[in-house]
């Protein structure tokens, strides 16, 4: 791992700090609801509070700061779900091969097809606007990419000496891919994992701007969508909500562009090490 | 390549069916009832009634399901619950605004981030190997609708140039020239928000092939043949160069049609992705089906498209149908 991507990669850390903190804090720093709290309406960011107050007298830091951990839960869940699908639908076609991967291969490119923004609108407005809901359907319709990266992981794995020697020794698809494969494909796939939590940080903040999101949930789409009528009058209102999450997508790219430093940081010593020699023989060249 | 490109076109049909169908019974066994909307609140049964049985929604899912894809074989999309007329008038009529968007953003974002893209591939100083990722990174993570707010404060209230939305002045009626004049003013801010957040995207891919390119021996032995670094760049490493902007470009596709219903609510631009939304919100299910329909083709012709474009510009490439 070179120095520019170690640089990239901390720099991507930083920008993706408040959410990281609002995460963890949110209950700390802003116990109130944003939607209970009411003070006068359209303060300026003052001391009392820091990014002002809206329309409504709610205060914004709270917003944004409850946007922020929405957003990144949101995130999280996608990714588990589509990872979930992704890893094992991706090891049943490596290991089985033969029809189960002609199919689940075919069934990857018709999901990679689909137009999946209209979709995840078309659930979010018939089948009900919760986070769940968006969640699962986001998760339903990104595992593709995921289970494509297994696969072909998984079907070089599979010729490696040490895996012949387990199947010989009578070692089933569950112990294999439990003990053998998992390990080894995890660093790889989450390399793509700062990417899936931006596209659905991306999808959700798009959705809450179309008026689709969870109405009970903060979301700096719905801040973003509420602020556009006082462009005027409150700056502070369009402002802070677009930086905050502009940055926190920034952060997600910048960790995803410098993919190197996320695999070597959970890659398995020895990988790294050889990994390792061969970028410092690619610096030599 | 031929084997390929006809699994390629079977698969379009089959794909178009399965999205068809998930929505189908998606919005069919969602709430929301069309005929409140169709019917008006304060109605007799009668009438409700004879509505059901106009629209034929009184008959099991399936067969509904059924007789909406004979059909759709035969052209014909049914009729729009809200507009009153035919599915294909309407979207006809809104899908030249959302092509006028989309098409000129793809030209345009991939051929000035190319040019720019090959300019900054000069400068590789560790300064600028820092700075433009990041710089780049950052405009592409501007939310679309964000950006395009961003672009009217800056162009529409403080300079005062051009308009805040819509595509025609509603004030007054303009004829020929003008009119066109007319349409590509209000253009002008739409399409450079979906330029700018394209743009960076191919700056970056494109540099950093770029620079690989030029650290390869090849390059150094076209130099040392006499050619100049802007003949050698364009007569030996662009063409390696552009394959992952071609990649790149089609998968921007589908996340293209997101930008443009995005940026269409922005500037209440009268396109389909508006008209979608418009759609869903009336619960008008031939029309959302219908539009699906329309976008979808979009897509997976545009990536098609790209296919093909790839194996033009790379012969070494050949498709297994097998995938």
């Amino acid at each position: 791992m070179d120095n520019r991507h170690k640089i990239l990669f901390y720099f991507g850390i930083i920008l993706i700090s408040p959410a990281l903190f609002s995460l963890l804090f949110s209950w700390w720093i802003t116990p109130t609801s944003f939607y209970i709290e009411s003070h006068e309406a359209f303060t300026e960011p003052c001391f009392e509070f820091i990014m002002g107050t809206d329309d409504l007298g709610r205060d914004l830091f709270t917003g944004i700061v409850q946007g922020l951990r929405n957003s990144l839960l949101v995130g999280i869940g996608v990714t588990f779900i589509a990872y979930s699908i992704g890893i094992i639908l991706g090891m049943l076609s490596g290991y089985f091969r033969g029809s189960v991967d002609y199919l689940l291969m075919k069934l990857s490119e018709i999901f990679m097809v689909m137009p999946h923004f209209l979709i995840v609108i078309l659930s979010a407005a018939f089948l009900g606007q919760g986070v769940i809901n968006l969640i699962l359907t986001l998760g339903l319709f990104s595992w593709e990419h995921i289970y494509r990266i297994v696969r072909s992981e998984v079907l070089s794995l599979r010729t490696r000496e040490y895996i012949v020697a387990a199947t010989s020794l009578g070692a089933g698809f569950r112990w294999i891919t439990y003990k053998h494969f998992f390990p080894m494909i995890m660093p790889t796939v989450s390399s793509v994992m700062p990417l899936t939590i931006c596209y659905a940080i991306m999808a959700e903040a798009g959705l809450s701007f179309l008026g689709l999101g969870d109405p009970d949930q903060v979301s700096l789409g719905y801040l973003i969508s509420n602020s556009n009528q006082f462009l005027f009058s409150g700056w502070w209102l369009f402002v802070f909500p677009g930086l905050f999450l502009t940055l926190t997508i920034a952060g997600f790219t910048l960790i995803n562009f410098s993919r190197d430093g996320l695999y070597m940081m959970l890659s398995p010593r020895p990988e790294r090490e050889a990994k390792v020699q061969e970028s410092d023989q690619a610096l030599l060249y | 390549m031929i084997n390929f490109l006809i699994a390629r076109i079977i698969q379009i049909p089959i794909t178009l069916v399965i999205i068809l169908c998930i929505t189908f019974f998606l919005i069919h066994a969602a709430p929301g009832d069309p005929v409140a909307s169709l019917a008006g609140d304060f109605v007799t049964k009668e009438y409700r009634d004879l509505i059901i049985k106009h629209y034929e929604l009184d008959k099991p899912l399936t067969i509904q399901a059924l007789i909406y894809f004979k059909n759709i074989f035969t052209g014909d999309f049914g009729t729009s619950y809200y507009f009153k007329d035919s599915v294909l008038n309407v979207i006809g009529s809104r899908i030249i605004p959302t092509l006028l968007l989309v098409i000129p953003s793809i030209v345009i974002s991939s051929f000035l981030g190319i040019y720019l893209g090959f300019l900054s591939a000069r400068s590789s100083t560790v300064l600028s190997r820092i700075s433009i990722p990041v710089t780049s990174i950052i405009v592409t993570s501007i939310p679309t609708f964000w950006l395009g707010y961003l672009l009217i404060i800056f162009f529409s209230i403080k300079l005062n140039i051009f308009p805040i939305q819509g595509i025609t002045n509603p004030r007054h009626s303009l004829e020929g020239l003008y009119y066109y004049v007319d349409i590509i003013f209000h253009l002008f801010l739409p399409l450079l928000t979906m330029i700018i957040s394209q743009l960076a995207q191919v700056i970056l891919l494109l540099r950093q092939k770029l620079i690989y390119e030029i650290s390869l021996p090849y390059f150094r032995t076209a130099l040392s043949k006499g050619l100049s670094y802007r003949k050698a760049i364009i007569n030996h490493s662009l063409q390696n160069a552009i394959l992952p902007v071609i990649t790149v470009a089609g998968n921007r596709f589908s996340f293209l049609i997101t930008g443009s219903i995005l940026t269409e609510t922005v500037f209440a631009w009268p396109g389909l992705g508006r008209l979608m939304i418009q759609a869903i919100e009336v619960r008008d299910y031939p029309l959302v089906l219908g539009i699906l329909f329309i976008l979808s083709v979009i897509v997976m012709v545009l990536n098609l498209l790209t296919d093909l474009v790839y194996t033009l510009i790379d012969p070494r490439i050949t498709f297994k149908s097998d995938g």
